[in-house]
């Protein structure tokens, strides 16, 4: 049996298929805008006001059009991570400090001192993008991220200035019956654990090194185990859905969430809503401390040319006055900028003031890579000590033991 | 109107998909034109050494002098296998497939050729910036393979623990696919009236987007708000800490893929059934046999060609399922209390960045399930037909 191989009319048209091809596709690159991506992990709302932003930007610059992505959290980290290994991935990303340090480390994003003016940005925000060599890894976009104690004004008039007095205004409006707490939060979330860490003088990660099996850090975890087991103040399972619904619905009298949430808190309970630092621990004298980055935008390796000058205008333009003092309106979040540090805007308004303030006790977020390791060793240890599996004591130095192999195991 | 970048990048790849099959067609028509030349294995590698070259020259790939030695040695192979197995055979047939092949090769065989190749090097997150830089991948032997067996993937789990918890989540999830699947499609097969209702009904759980259905039973296995310790209560029986303790976590996740998994298993025996003719039975009840002869003598040997293959796909689908547990057990960064094998695999790569170590993870789990599956299919005879028997 024979078959016919295809003669030259195929070969023919289809190289003439691809001279077309070829012959079109610089003509339109040219005949059109630059267009640039940026992924974050943005709710909807303020998702909303970074479309009103880039529409200002495209008004402003006709030749530079923005394109943004929302992705979950992580999903955001392992996608671009993933994306530029191979090339690929957004033009720029708008995340958490945090993400920084992997990104700098795997060489998946270049750094920005070598033409962003860094000394006009808060001395905080700065620092927590910069590595100890000196190189600033992304542009301070807002400063925050940081927990605060929120506090319903129906049920509590008065925001707590200690722990103590929070373990007892607390115990006051738990009712297990009811299903309501004086208390909710993350439980079995490092983040918001390390916040009491902090009360006892600890700190997770110390230039690059895990300092979790201290002493702090065994009262820290005797201290949290209280409230499910002692004062009984907090829901006995409760992530962070559990918390914002119960203090959402009125059922939790004071919940200890982010910046993240001010706008929302302040659309239900008006002005009702407390918001304050995190309080004191009477007994050391130190204030419980969040950490404190903000959202930074990132520039992916390969972006260069008039790719690198289109994001540079974007970063301009969006830590530029107006544009910082429009984020600060309409998303509640404190600008990077050094000049609008304590503005008149955040002065006048009672709940922005109080973000600031809370501000003061934060422990900046470490840049290291190691700290993901550090996340994830707490996590496993502090939910045994929470489910009553472990000791506090025990807890602390096997947290310690297991960051120290993996951060040994992630460098093989 | 489409941005221009998107219209530019879609040129770009058309053009280069089209220049890349017909690289493929050309050496097709070479090697049945020439085969029978006495030159022609030769000449291959020539072809094959000259074409890399020029597509280095090009830009499309980035060194001439290795581009042009890895085409000699391509062309060299594509010579001998035309010369001493093609042996001008299939032309047509080969020449219709090759596009479809080559989309194959870049999407599934290179970069199953490149974990391989992975898993010898030593790329993590702090070698990756000078890979990227255009650095080598380096050799490591065995190391990965060796750190897979003596060191945890997550933080405390070792492989061996993931291992059994892995069998045990395949094993439990199998039984209630194939059991609850083959009773169900037994009752449906008996019901005339309204039969179309009821399978509707019952293949809800599959139809659902996956992490619409698991994300709504996290939320019922809430200890303190959800509706399985609320259900529990009623019986007297104390809250279960399901998000946190070890083997609630690992039950609810059991429970959410066996809910999952049941529609699949028996829409296939439902179809199975219904191609058994109806004359065996009618035979079989003349001769006096009861319904469980019937069953054990007529349906299960019928419905073995359905029951090997699917069972075959649900091992392979249970044993890779990293979906419910990811989402149950709180995605990236959540417990491991439930991790198997493959949702430790993702985190060991993407968490913790562990490239190399994770691509030798990856071999040894394809190893295992090769393994699997081929017993099976011994154990199961699932190759042969009825009527071999």
């Amino acid at each position: 049996m024979s078959y016919k191989i295809p003669g030259r009319p195929f070969v023919f048209g289809m190289t003439r298929v691809l001279l077309a091809l070829i012959a079109l596709s610089p003509v339109s690159a040219f005949a059109q805008p630059v267009e640039l991506t940026m992924w974050h992990h943005e709710r909807e709302d303020i998702q909303q006001v970074l479309e009103k932003v880039a529409a200002g930007f495209t008004a402003a610059n006709k030749d530079i059009r923005i394109k943004s992505s929302q992705y979950k959290t992580e999903d955001l980290r392992t996608q671009f991570q993933t994306a530029a290994m191979g090339g690929g991935g957004a033009d720029t990303v708008l995340a958490p400090n945090d993400f920084g340090g992997p990104f700098a480390v795997m060489g998946i994003i270049q750094n920005v001192d070598t033409w962003a003016n860094m000394g006009r940005f808060s001395k905080a925000a700065a620092a927590a993008v910069t590595d100890p060599r000196g190189k600033a890894w992304g542009v301070p976009v807002s400063r925050g991220n940081h927990l605060m104690l929120f506090v319903n004004g129906n049920i509590v008039a008065k925001a707590p200035a200690t722990v103590e007095e929070m373990v007892e205004i607390a115990r006051k409006h738990t009712s297990a019956k009811d299903k309501r707490f004086g208390l909710a939060y993350n439980l079995n979330e490092p983040f918001w654990f390390v916040t009491f860490l902090g009360a006892y003088g600890g700190r997770p990660l110390v230039s690059g090194k895990p300092e979790l099996g201290s002493e702090a850090m065994t009262k820290a975890l005797a201290l949290v185990r209280g409230f499910k087991f002692d004062s009984k103040i907090v829901p006995p399972d409760c992530d962070y859905a559990c918390a914002d619904t119960l203090f959402t619905e009125g059922k939790a009298a004071m919940t200890i969430n982010g910046d993240w949430a001010v706008q929302q808190y302040r659309e239900k309970f008006k002005d009702k809503l407390i918001i304050a630092p995190l309080p004191k621990l009477a007994a050391t004298g130190q204030s419980m401390a969040p950490m404190v980055s903000g959202k930074y935008l990132f520039f992916n390796k390969r972006l260069s040319g008039a790719k690198l000058e289109a994001a540079k205008k974007w970063a301009e333009y969006l830590v530029s006055a107006p544009v910082q003092e429009l984020l600060l309106k309409e998303t509640q979040r404190l600008p990077s900028l050094a000049a609008l540090e304590g503005a008149p805007a955040v002065k006048a308004d009672p709940v922005l003031a109080a973000t600031e303030a809370a501000l003061a006790n934060g422990q900046p977020m470490p840049l290291d890579v190691e700290m993901r390791v550090v996340w994830d060793a707490i996590r496993p240890q502090l939910q045994n000590v929470m489910a009553g599996r472990a000791e506090s004591t025990v807890a602390a130095a096997t947290m310690q033991k297991d960051a120290e192999v993996k951060i040994k195991e992630m460098k093989q | 109107m489409i941005p221009v970048s998107t219209l530019a990048d879609a040129f770009y790849l058309l053009a280069a998909t089209i220049l890349m099959v017909a690289a493929l067609e050309f050496s097709l028509w070479w090697i049945w034109t020439f085969w029978t030349h006495r030159l022609f294995i030769p000449a291959s590698a020539g072809v094959g050494s000259v074409g890399l070259w020029a597509a280095a020259q090009a830009g499309f790939l980035a060194s001439p002098v290795r581009a042009a030695l890895i085409g000699a040695g391509a062309g060299l192979l594509a010579g001998l296998l035309g010369r001493f197995a093609i042996r001008g055979r299939y032309r047509l047939p080969v020449l219709l497939l090759a596009p479809a092949f080559s989309a194959v090769s870049l999407l599934v065989i290179y970069p199953f050729v490149f974990q391989f190749r992975l898993a010898f090097a030593g790329l993590n997150m702090f070698t990756m910036a000078d890979w990227l830089a255009g650095g080598e991948l380096g050799w490591v032997g065995f190391r990965n393979f060796v750190s897979v067996f003596t060191t945890s993937p997550l933080q405390t789990i070792s492989f061996w623990g993931l291992l059994g918890r892995t069998f045990v989540w395949t094993g439990v999830n199998l039984v209630f696919h194939v059991g609850f699947g083959l009773a169900l499609a037994l009752l449906l097969a008996r019901v005339v009236r309204g039969r179309g209702i009821y399978r509707t009904l019952l293949v809800i759980p599959w139809a659902m987007p996956q992490v619409v259905a698991v994300l709504a039973w996290r939320g019922e296995f809430h200890p303190q708000f959800g509706f399985v310790n609320a259900f529990l209560h009623t019986f007297g029986i104390p809250s279960v800490n399901w998000w946190s303790d070890p083997v609630p976590v690992f039950i609810s996740c059991i429970i959410v893929n066996i809910w999952l998994g049941i529609p699949f298993m028996m829409i296939v025996f439902l179809g199975g059934l219904q191609s058994i003719p109806k004359s065996y039975y009618e035979a079989a009840a003349i001769d006096g046999a009861s319904a469980l002869r019937q069953f054990r003598e007529i349906t299960l040997p019928m419905l073995r060609p359905v029951v090997v293959p699917s069972v075959t796909l649900g091992t392979i689908w249970t044993f890779n399922n990293i979906n419910v547990i990811y989402l149950m057990t709180g995605q990236n960064g959540g417990n491991e209390y439930a991790d198997i094998l493959v949702s430790a695999l993702y985190k060991s790569a993407f968490a913790y960045s562990r490239f190399s170590f994770s691509a030798a993870f990856a071999v040894v789990i394809f190893a295992i399930l090769i393994a699997i599956t081929l017993i099976w299919m011994k154990v199961s005879r699932g190759t042969e037909s009825v009527v071999a028997r």
